[in-house]
């Protein structure tokens, strides 16, 4: 039996050699033994190929300084999923691993500190990781600073008055300023007021009186004089972001029937100063006790709804409030600790315009500097050589100047490099702007109730010196232009 | 009745003993022109001592019966010669006198260019001839008093009315410019019918061209004259023959015509005749701010054929003018204002000689004023919003209604956009004047006697319609109230005056005037009834020497002392009821800018006050004249003390009322398009009407308040005193050059402090809840001057001030060249004034440091520069206004315990507005010169030049109130250059 057990060993043999190439030509891309190990090592080394990215954010408002944690997100825009997050350190760099590609980077994030908050938004689409290496780009980022202590602003001041239509004069019964939120989340205040310093005009020669050795005269007492009276919110005042609210100072109905120039203020959103029912405490007379001369203060239109009425403290002498026609001082406080009527009804929190008497007549309230919100000046276009400032560097610096009795207002320039940072505003801003008073105009360019119209969200300039921050306007934004 | 009682025995007791005159004669002459000695007819011969007097005729001849024996001064004038006057010996040596009288013109000698002291009269009495009238070129004779001693050039212009007022000065109580009477021809000039204020009466639609020479009682005046407290200036205007006389005259804003003749008629009369034309404006640039009068005057004078002699005069002067500015470009569109000043004035005067052994003169005088001061206004309005025309006359609440719905409604809503309004004020003030006076002159032995007695009776009222409007329509605020409907004020007087010299030797002679005046006036339907006051008055004038040797001495002086009352004016009497409205209701306005207001009226009649005096001055005035070689010096002082005079209080009451706002409204469902209104009169509770009927009628909530009404009162102030000196110098004339020196003066000295307690100031809001508030604070002391405004409360209660004044003229007349040249210097060498804060001798205020301070030490005189608060001396509540609480403890306490009430008394406290302001006033010395010149040239033309202030003084003065050093130029104080010319024809 010998032979036939290697016989079946051969025929085995025979089978697998047989076989084999049938076994090895299934796979047809099959390498060689030395083949396969390569490609299996190489595959492994095309998901590990990261390079270093740095991402600098530069900011466009330079008092603005880099923060720690600014978040930056990076996106690949060449068919690589994946997004890539991190943030700055505090020099405002931030740096990713990231492969080969075409990454886009966004950063957008609000930032605050004591004063300010700052909205950050910046965008590189053009971001380049190649095999060379590290790469480092810079993100413009543009800020929109935004106050965050004192969002209220005074955006409009229409004190001028108009010609009639029948050329017999001026008519000036038609006052009114506009307030305004100039950031982006609402603000409620409550004992916010609205007042005039001393003295009513600025080229007035009681101004002599305010100056000792160059400095005015209250400046080290930390207080502003507001003369004769002021007006009050009697309950909380929210305003939405970016929104206004009008307050007529006089003349609340539709002017226009009488006076095509002037303004119609016969609107439920507007607020009125009207309170002929206050009567100052200290009197001579019955009459003329209140702010209720009909002529100044008409009955407000019967469409503006009674919660919308501003409440006043009466403490000087007049039958309607003496918001000058030519060049008032105007500031927005809020009174802390006390209501309105406490503060201006208490005796001794008045003083008088030194030199002159010490009576109802240049009577005035101290109102702390902490207290201001915003102060206004303007001054008399004709009479600038003589005009002298009301208002401290700090709170106010400059003025703006006013032609009156033409339907000129003082509007509030706008912010430009804030109000184009806002990323909703793109494509909706209105540049071309037209309505500026000889060479007194809005530096950026941008017609903000066009814009506004459009849906922008408009930041008005607020540097604290209105000679940069206003300019004369045309019109008043309320008659729609 | 006893004083008339009293005055008709004093009158029987002068007749009881017929004193038999000593045998006298017949005095006759012949008056002709000293150059050509042809008659002169129409001059007036007066013997001084007898008060006869007779007419001359055609023939320049004279004749008096009965005339005393005795020495007597005949005194002769005729308009256009100078006065005479000569010494006779009754009877007379000679059978008839032949009296030469030079033409009045620069050829003469004493030509006098300033106010000339009256001698003979025994009081301080000036007079102004037509020659220094012409120098001075006055055109409105208010501005007389510059020729007075002391006095001082104001430009003349017509378009300042300023009223004159003698030995007084501006911002003193009192009323001084009411209390000085002006009388033309005889006929009073009064300002009782004015309705809008207590001062004296215009003059500026008066001619002064027309005028031949006016005389000043600055002294005590005779008892004829009555209503009036601080003197008399009688103008007299020109009567009898003359030429044509043609005069023009231009300053810087002004120019006259003037045009003036004295016809001869048949049958012994004279017609004067004068027309002037008089503009001023106050702009160069604009003419149209004018002022005009156009006046005519016509005068008969003549003989009446009586018994003894007689003559009548009568006249009538007619002016229209006034202001006119419906050209003027400036106005604004159409509107104008056009004020006229419109006078008729007649006067009918007849004298009579007696000259009977009862009676020497019979005088019979009456006149009548109409005037027009009719003003228009034209002017366009405009307004956006209807405001509310209160036409309510009714106490209570009324709300306001659309003119078409309901033209008489107690408030009308007027109209919006532009139109214009036509109203007038109608002022038509008349009078009427009829007296009568009687004289006698005889002699007592060696005493001459005077006795004049008289009555008079006056009228005055105002027949205008007050101020009205054209359209009712767009009529503002405002109630009717006529001047007609006013009843008339009468005034009654009696009197009787007598009047004793005697001759002394030497020349000398002692007058003694007694006399004593009863008023009474009546004003029907005025609470205050008839009104009576007497008035006494003495002087007496002692002349030590009157030698005619070494170039004329004289010594004399005089002393006297009068009571004078001046009678209440309208506006004190009668005075109109005011209306206060206060703010009730207010709805919004519509959308047609329609908002129907309701307001609460009260109606404020003038308080009824049975206290009241009235107001009466004692004045006292003393003098000396010396003549001694050339020199005239004369000297009088003078004392006045004001009584009684009239201030203006204010009386609160309390009340409550109701405010309703639209709130109230709002919440009520009604449509605003159906929104109707109604409020009820006495409660002033509104209803709310829905008009399309879905509501039922609701009435609206309300807030009360609580409030004073004030009413006004008249009342008497404390005494004021002036007195002051008054001197003039004349020097004999240098007559190398012909110049001669006055040198005149005053001293004057006012001193008024008021201790009334009157309520003034109201402190703190009230609620029926809290019913103290609103307080009333009572102070001592005001420091008003006029009747027509209310007492207030201040820190100063008074005023004293005292000047010295020092004029000097160098007069040089050249007869030869008919040249006069006057350069007058006017110096003010001393003026003070200070205000005061005092009450009964003791200290008024305290002093503060600063001004936020309520507590310091007491207020003395020698404080300076220092601010000073008063208190009141008491205060009361709303809720029991009638007690009096004394403040200065309560205020203490109040600080330490009741913050509240402290913080409302505190505003009961008034303060001195700067701290300067009771400093005294001491101004440094200033002076200014103005120059005059008047050339005859021939006969028949005359030039007059005059140049005020024309060394255009640059000067400084120093205020030691202030302490401030201020340009004199432009101050006030002294004129500012001014220039005029006037040429004079005579034909």
């Amino acid at each position: 039996m010998v032979i036939k057990s290697s016989f079946k060993m051969v025929l085995w043999a025979a089978l697998l050699c047989a076989a084999m190439p049938a076994m090895l030509s299934c796979k047809e891309d099959e390498k060689k033994p030395e083949e396969i190990k390569k490609v299996i090592e190489e595959e492994v080394e095309e998901e590990v190929k990261v390079y270093d990215l740095a991402l600098q954010l530069v900011y466009s408002d330079t008092s603005m300084l880099p923060y720690a944690g600014a978040p930056i997100e990076l996106r690949n825009i060449n068919g690589l999923e994946g997004i890539y997050q991190g943030a700055t350190d505090s020099t405002g760099r931030c740096v990713l691993r990231v492969p080969v590609g075409l990454y886009e980077a966004v950063t957008s994030d609000v930032h605050e500190d004591s004063v300010y908050y700052y909205i950050c938004n910046g965008i590189n689409s053009q971001i380049v990781v190649e095999e060379v290496g590290a790469a480092s780009f810079n993100i413009d980022v543009r800020v929109a600073k935004l106050n965050g202590r004192n969002p209220l602003i005074i955006k409009e001041i229409y004190n001028g008055g108009v010609m009639k239509d029948d050329g017999s004069g001026n008519f000036q019964f038609d006052k009114s300023l506009i307030i305004y939120n100039n950031g982006a989340r609402p603000v409620s205040m409550a004992n916010l007021c609205l007042g005039m310093l001393a003295a009513y005009n600025a080229e007035a020669i009681t101004m002599n009186n305010m100056y000792s050795g160059g400095r005015l005269v209250f400046e080290d007492e930390r207080f502003l004089p507001a003369q004769n009276g002021i007006w009050y919110f009697p309950d909380t005042l929210t305003v939405e972001p970016y929104s206004q609210v009008v307050v007529v100072v006089c003349g609340a109905i539709d002017n226009t029937q009488t006076c095509s120039n002037s303004v119609n203020y016969a609107n439920r959103d507007y607020y009125v100063c009207y309170d002929p029912d206050y009567v100052t405490p200290d009197v001579t007379l019955p009459s003329a006790v209140s702010y209720n001369n009909t002529k100044y203060h008409p009955s407000p239109a019967d469409v503006i709804p009674t919660s919308h009425y501003l409440k006043t403290v009466k403490y000087g002498q007049a039958n309607a409030w003496p918001w000058s026609v030519v060049s008032p001082a105007t500031i927005l406080f809020q009174t802390k600790g006390m209501t309105p009527k406490e503060f201006a009804e208490n005796t001794g929190n008045y003083w008088y315009i030194p030199g002159y008497a010490a009576g109802p007549v240049w009577r005035c309230v101290k109102v702390p500097y902490e207290w201001v919100l915003d102060g206004v000046e303007v001054w008399n276009a004709a009479k600038i050589a003589s005009s002298q400032k009301r208002m401290p560097a700090d709170i106010d610096a400059g003025y703006v100047p006013l032609t009156n009795q033409q339907g000129h207002v003082l509007y509030r320039n706008v912010d430009k490099a804030a109000t184009e940072a806002l990323p909703e505003n793109a494509g909706k801003l209105v540049y071309g702007y037209a309505l500026g008073v000889g060479a007194s105009s809005d530096p950026s360019g941008i017609d903000a109730e066009a814009s506004m119209r459009n849906g922008a969200h408009i930041v008005f300039q607020d540097t604290n010196n209105s000679t940069n921050d206003f300019h004369e306007r045309q019109r008043c934004s309320l008659r729609g232009m | 009745m006893k004083r008339v009682e009293l005055l008709i025995i004093f009158c029987l007791v002068q007749t009881a003993p017929l004193w038999v005159k000593a045998q006298g004669g017949a005095v006759g002459g012949v008056v002709v022109e000293a150059a050509s000695q042809r008659p002169i007819e129409f001059a007036t011969v007066v013997l001084l001592e007898s008060g006869l007097w007779a007419v001359t005729d055609a023939r320049g001849a004279f004749s008096i019966a009965h005339v005393p024996a005795g020495d007597a001064t005949m005194e002769v004038r005729c308009l256009g010669y100078a006065k005479r006057v000569v010494r006779i010996r009754v009877p007379l040596d000679t059978s008839a006198l032949r009296i030469a009288m030079p033409v009045a013109d620069l050829r003469i000698d004493g030509v006098e260019v300033v106010a000339r002291r009256r001698a003979d009269e025994a009081t301080t009495s000036y007079l102004i001839d037509r020659v220094a009238l012409d120098n001075q070129q006055l055109l409105n004779l208010g501005n007389v008093v510059t020729l007075l001693p002391g006095g001082k050039t104001v430009n003349e212009t017509l378009m300042s009315d300023g009223r004159l007022s003698l030995r007084s000065e501006g911002q003193e109580k009192g009323n001084a410019s009411f209390g000085t009477a002006i009388e033309v021809d005889g006929q009073r000039v009064d300002n009782n019918a004015a309705m809008n204020e207590t001062v004296g009466a215009s003059l500026r639609n008066m001619s002064s061209a027309d005028i031949e020479s006016v005389e000043v009682v600055a002294g005590i005046p005779s008892v004829e004259h009555g209503d009036l407290s601080n003197g008399i200036v009688k103008v007299r205007t020109r009567r009898g023959k003359s030429p044509l006389i043609v005069e023009g005259k231009l300053n810087q804003h002004t120019r006259q015509v003037s045009i003036g003749k004295g016809l001869h008629l048949g049958h012994g009369g004279v017609l004067n005749v004068a027309l002037e034309r008089a503009r001023s404006f106050s702009d160069v640039a604009s003419p149209y701010t004018a002022y005009e009068r156009n006046v005519v005057s016509l005068r008969y004078s003549g003989r009446v054929p009586f018994g003894g002699g007689g003559a009548v005069s009568a006249g009538l002067t007619g002016n229209w003018g006034g202001y006119n500015s419906v050209a003027d470009p400036d106005e604004t569109l159409e509107s104008y204002t056009r004020v006229a000043d419109n006078l008729l004035r007649g006067s009918v005067e007849l004298r009579l000689l007696l000259n009977k052994p009862w009676g020497t003169n019979l005088q019979f005088k009456g006149s009548f004023s109409l005037q027009d001061k009719r003003a228009e206004y034209y002017s366009n309005a405009s307004s956006a919003s209807s405001q509310p025309y209160i036409h309510s006359v009714e106490e209570g609440y009324f709300i306001a209604q659309d003119y078409g719905a309901a033209p008489n409604a107690s408030i009308v809503l007027g109209p919006t956009g532009y139109w214009y309004v036509r109203s007038w004020n109608d002022q038509k003030p008349q009078n009427v004047a009829i007296s009568l006076k009687y004289s006698w002159n005889r002699h007592l032995g060696d005493v001459v006697s005077q006795l004049k007695a008289g009555a008079e009776y006056g009228a005055s009222g105002n027949m205008g319609r007050g101020t009205h409007y054209e359209d009712m329509r767009y009529a503002p605020t405002w109630r009717e109230f006529r001047y007609d409907a006013l009843p008339w004020m009468r005034n009654y007087a009696l009197w009787a005056e007598e009047r004793l010299q005697l001759a002394l030797a030497g020349g000398g002679s002692v007058v003694l005037t007694v006399g004593l005046r009863d008023d009474i006036t009546h004003v029907k339907g005025s609470a205050f009834g008839l009104i009576q006051t007497l008035s006494p008055r003495v002087k007496g004038r002692w002349v030590l020497w009157d030698a005619p040797a070494g170039g004329g001495r004289r010594i004399s002086l005089h002393a006297g002392w009068g009571k004078s009352v001046k009678l209440p004016s309208f506006q004190v009497l009668y005075p109109s009821p005011s209306y206060s409205d206060m703010l009730a209701f207010t709805p919004g306005s519509t959308w047609d800018n329609r908002a129907y207001y309701a307001y609460y009226t009260y109606v404020a009649q003038p308080a009824f006050n049975p206290n009241l005096r009235w107001q009466y001055t004692h004045q006292t005035d003393v003098g000396v004249e010396v003549s001694w070689g050339g020199v005239k010096v004369s000297l009088s002082g003078f004392l006045h003390k004001t009584f009684n005079h009239y201030m203006a209080v204010v009386q609160y009451s309390p009340y409550t009322y109701k405010l309703t706002g639209q709130a109230a409204i709002e919440g009520s469902g009604v449509a605003p398009a159906n929104r109707r209104y109604t409020i009820d009169q006495a409660t002033g509770v509104v209803t709310l009407h829905d008009a399309s009927g879905a509501k039922s009628p609701m009435e609206l909530s309300y807030t009360e308040r609580l409030g004073y009404n004030s009413t006004r009162r008249y009342i008497n102030g404390s005494p004021v005193v002036r007195d002051g000196l008054e001197w003039i110098a004349d020097f004999a004339q240098i007559k190398a050059i012909g110049t001669s020196l006055r040198v005149d003066g005053s001293v004057y000295r006012y001193r008024g402090v008021d201790e009334t307690l009157f309520p003034a100031n109201t402190s703190g809001v009230g609620t029926v809840d809290n019913p103290a508030y609103p307080l009333v604070g009572y102070y001592r002391g005001s420091s008003s001057t006029s009747t027509s405004t209310v007492a207030s409360a201040t820190v100063a209660n008074g005023r004293e001030a005292s000047g010295v004044n020092l004029n000097a003229t160098f007069t040089t007349h050249v007869p030869q060249m008919r040249l006069v040249l006057a350069l007058r210097l006017e110096a003010s060498l001393y003026s003070y004034s200070r205000s005061l804060t005092e009450s009964r001798g003791r200290s008024r205020g305290i002093v503060i440091d600063d001004v936020n301070g309520f507590f310091g030490p007491d207020y003395d005189r020698s404080v300076r520069n220092k601010y000073v608060a008063v208190y009141p001396e008491y205060y009361s509540t709303w809720s029991n206004p009638g007690q009096l609480i004394p403040f200065a403890e309560r205020f203490a306490w109040a600080r330490d315990n009741d913050p509240a009430l402290y913080n409302q008394l505190s505003r009961l406290v008034v303060k001195t507005g700067y701290p300067y302001v009771l400093n005294p006033d001491y101004l440094s010395a200033y002076c200014s010169a103005n120059f005059t010149v008047t050339k005859e040239v021939g006969d028949h033309v005359s030039v007059s030049f005059y140049a005020n202030n024309f060394f255009n003084n640059m000067g400084y003065v120093r205020s030691s109130q202030t302490g401030l050093r201020s340009s004199i130029f432009g101050s006030g104080h002294i004129p500012r250059f001014y220039y005029g010319l006037s040429l004079r024809l005579k034909i």
